[in-house]
């Protein structure tokens, strides 16, 4: 019962959020109806995705990755790397987080809604692969922060890299097109926004040539896999460094 | 008197070294957003094409509002409602010394080590944007030193009533992100606000104290507010600095009588 | 005059008290409604420079509100609290000097700096001249053996290193009047024993008052030689330790040793045998019968060593708790 309150102040903080957000865009696009090619309702589409994407994250990734400087900083991960199970999977899926659900769906109804008034129709097909480009960004985001998060195994005294999911993804509600240099190459090859967030929405709204999409998974897979290797190298670290 | 305090900071100044690498995220992290906001507003300015938006006066606007935003930051309302909700604020209620003078020394440290990590963003930002930034008059400079420290004024308090809410809410989280929300809107941390007054009706402005604290002393800085406006702009920051403090003050009493009542 | 008066000491407790449920909770928000739990009901006592005086109560009996009441922490619902001459809610700063307050489950240190730092902190606000800041510093850290360790960050301390630099800070000024909240909470038995014999020299050495709450009584049996009891918020009993046992004990104890086995049913004869091993027993009985068995045990039973003892301190106190709880 108690936490149903929590589940309703959580959305009413989120609808805040999403209303400040909106009022951003509203302020940039009363200037001009069209920038770099992009027009509102496609941004808010973008933005939809974003917020989906955000939340999916929170729901998901954002409290277990959090928790992993913990457990290296008590030295409670020894008893997560005895478990019989992918270390890796254990830690990033040990706790999820309810509370974001209904974010989830006010999230699917910002693109659903713009998409509508965007006056874009799409196949079943298109929307199927807009979705997988959506979970591909996601594992995306994922690994980059697995990343980020193994650095605690060196950097045993740093406790705020949630703090740097912020940081990364600070320029993932505007499109690529939006920045200039060198803002843009680093959002589209260091931390590649334009990948996780630029592409889907692109997908969605316009169209994204094939060559774009099959680079989507391409790079997503590369990544995954990257963060995976370097979470064991992390490991193998602290296993020595310990012992 | 003075070697109270000078201990304290020195103090909290170490405190902080303990954490660097925690404040410098922090401190990215603050200046990520006006850097994205930059080339969002510089894109914004080409779009729209003409004269329409001073594309020089957005990159200005923003670098400097990096800089005052390190400037006037405050964090210490979390700390003061920790320590209300651990009790440990108990521990410095039996102090021959005001607990209001921990939170400055605190603030005086945060600020200082943000300003040292800034750096290492500004400087190459200076050079990216070199053609666009210009220094400012210097006649400017005393009035924008004033109005700055009455924006860290403001920020301060607004900070520390915020944390005062301990003495009432479990909930103080919430209430910062919801003043977070309200100061990205209406400080001009979003958007220069002179560009969103057919948007949100200008009272919002004029009559809340978030413009006073990050907008207002970036546009002095520029140059940008003049004569009567900005006389007046520093008397609002004044009253807003004298509301804050009476409040801080009330919530204070109120908050130790009350917190003196119940069961811990 | 007394260092500490108090007079019908009262304070209660606003506790909030919710509904069940979320409709519950909401109504919460906007319309709160309190009980009163009454926390310390009507107490009066008066203390002397330089004594040392324990508080005992269970959990929950009042000890650390009077305690907090004193301090000037918690604001009297009713009642009047004088010490030093101050008010203590006002918590003036001449006052606040004079005092100071340890508790075992709250530091004053700072977590991340070594514990000279905060020691250095207190020196400049309560501001001690430096070369008695030195000698009390030296003498502390000597009497506590911890001259080493105050140059370590103090979240590298164990737990009793910790609370051993927490008295230091707590003493830096020397206040004349001590408060100790469980001082010894958490410790092992060998550092409890340190911290004992720290208090009692301290308070010789500096004349200084100190009231101590704790829940072993061995802290109170130690050092105080007045103890005032707590339950339920009323005072219980206020007067010497020793007067307890005689106020209070109604039984004593025999332990003996006999030359070989015997047979436990001959024993229960006696009183009550409490404990019982192959050639070991111990037996409680009526104080005032003690005598009478002990001359029977040395009678008829093959008795190689016979111990009358006093019942331990810690029963009779909790026996007065129960029989107080039994009547209410």
């Amino acid at each position: 019962m108690e936490y149903r309150f929590d589940f309703l102040a959580n959305v009413a903080r989120y609808v805040v959020w999403v209303i400040v957000a909106y009022i951003g865009f509203l302020v940039i696009f009363q200037q001009t109806t069209t920038i770099v090619g992009w027009n509102k309702n496609e941004a808010f589409v973008l933005f939809g995705v974003y917020m989906l994407i955000d939340e999916i994250w929170f729901a998901l990734f954002s409290r277990n990755l959090n928790m992993i400087s913990e457990y290296i900083r008590l030295g409670t991960l020894d008893y997560i790397l005895l478990r019989p199970v992918s270390t890796q999977f254990l830690v990033s899926l040990k706790e999820l987080l309810l509370v974001s659900v209904p974010n989830v769906f006010i999230a699917f109804g910002i693109i659903g809604y713009y998409l509508h008034q965007a006056d874009v129709q799409r196949t079943f097909l298109q929307v199927l692969i807009g979705g997988l480009l959506i979970v591909n960004s996601i594992l995306m985001l994922y690994s980059i922060m697995i990343i980020a998060v193994t650095l605690a195994f060196w950097i045993i005294e740093l406790k705020a890299f949630w703090e740097l999911y912020d940081i990364f993804t600070e320029g993932a509600r505007y499109p690529i097109g939006f920045y200039k240099e060198p803002l843009r190459f680093i959002l589209t090859f260091i931390i590649p926004l334009a990948i996780m967030f630029t592409f889907p929405a692109q997908f969605l709204v316009k169209n994204l040539s094939w060559e774009f999409i099959i680079l989507s998974f391409v790079v997503g897979g590369m990544l995954f896999f990257a963060a995976h290797k370097f979470f064991y190298f992390g490991i193998k670290h602290y296993n020595s460094a310990s012992s | 008197m003075f070697n109270k305090f000078k201990m304290l900071l020195l103090m909290e100044f170490q405190k902080f070294g303990e954490y660097r690498g925690d404040v410098f995220i922090f401190t990215m992290n603050a200046i990520v957003l006006p850097w994205v906001l930059l080339n969002v507003w510089v894109t914004v300015a080409e779009a729209k094409g003409g004269e329409a938006l001073d594309t020089s006066y957005l990159v200005q606007y923003y670098y400097v509002q990096i800089i005052v935003n390190v400037l006037v930051s405050s964090w210490h309302g979390r700390i003061l409602a920790d320590r209300i909700r651990t009790g440990e604020l108990l521990m410095f209620l039996l102090k021959p010394y005001e607990y209001i003078r921990y939170m400055a020394a605190n603030n005086v440290s945060e600020k200082v080590w943000k300003i040292l990590f800034s750096l290492v963003a500004l400087i190459p930002l200076y050079f990216i944007y070199q053609s666009y930034l210009t220094i400012p008059v210097w006649q400017t400079i005393p009035v924008a030193f004033v109005s700055v420290f009455l924006a860290g004024m403001i920020k301060f308090f607004i900070s520390q009533v915020i944390g005062l809410a301990g003495f009432w809410t479990n909930s103080v989280n919430a209430l910062r992100d919801y003043n977070e929300g309200l100061s990205l809107l209406f400080s001009g941390r979003l958007f220069p606000i002179q560009y969103a007054t057919k948007v949100i009706p200008e009272a919002f402005f004029t009559f809340l104290p978030y413009y006073y604290f990050l907008g207002f002393p970036v546009n002095v800085i520029l140059g940008h507010v003049t004569g009567t406006d900005l006389w007046f702009g520093i008397g609002v920051q004044c009253f807003w600095v004298g509301i804050l403090y009476g409040l801080h003050i009330l919530l204070w009493k109120k908050g130790l009588r009350r917190y003196g009542g119940f069961g811990q | 005059m007394s260092v500490i008066s108090v007079s019908h000491l009262t304070k209660y407790y606003q506790v909030h008290q919710k509904e069940a449920g979320f409709t519950g909770s909401l109504k919460s928000l906007f319309n709160r409604k309190y009980y009163d739990a009454k926390a310390v009901d009507d107490i009066s006592f008066e203390i002397e420079e330089g004594e040392l005086i324990g508080f005992i109560g269970p959990n929950g009996a009042g000890k650390t509100t009077t305690l907090k009441c004193l301090t000037g922490l918690l604001y009297p619902t009713s009642g009047k609290v004088d010490v030093l001459g101050y008010t203590p809610f006002e918590r003036k700063h001449p006052y606040l000097k004079q005092i100071s307050l340890v508790m075992g489950q709250k530091n004053q240190l700072w977590w991340d700096l070594p514990a000279i730092d905060s020691f250095l902190l207190n020196k400049e606000i309560y501001e001690i001249p430096g070369a008695r800041y030195k000698k009390t510093v030296d003498e502390l850290s000597e009497l506590l053996d911890v001259k080493d360790i105050l140059q370590v960050q103090v979240r590298k301390l164990s737990l009793g290193q910790r609370m051993k630099c927490e008295l230091i800070a707590a003493l830096i000024h020397t206040p004349k009047l001590l408060f100790l909240d469980e001082p010894t909470i958490g410790l092992d038995v060998v550092m409890q024993q340190k911290l004992r014999d720290f208090i009692k020299a301290y308070n010789q050495r500096y004349k200084a008052t100190i009231i101590l709450t704790s829940h072993y009584m061995k802290d109170v049996e130690q050092l105080c030689e007045r103890v005032i009891i707590i339950d339920h918020g009323k005072l219980l009993y206020d007067g010497s330790l020793s007067n307890i046992v005689k106020k209070y004990a109604k039984h004593k104890s025999i332990t003996v040793i006999f030359e070989k086995p015997v047979a436990k049913e001959k024993l229960e004869k006696l009183g009550k045998v409490v404990e019982f091993e192959d050639r070991r027993a111990v037996i409680s009985m009526p104080r005032e019968k003690s005598n009478h068995v002990a001359a029977k045990l040395l009678e008829s039973f093959p008795v190689e060593d016979l111990n009358i003892e006093e019942a331990n301190i810690e029963e009779i106190i909790r026996d007065v708790f129960s029989n107080k709880a039994s009547r209410v």
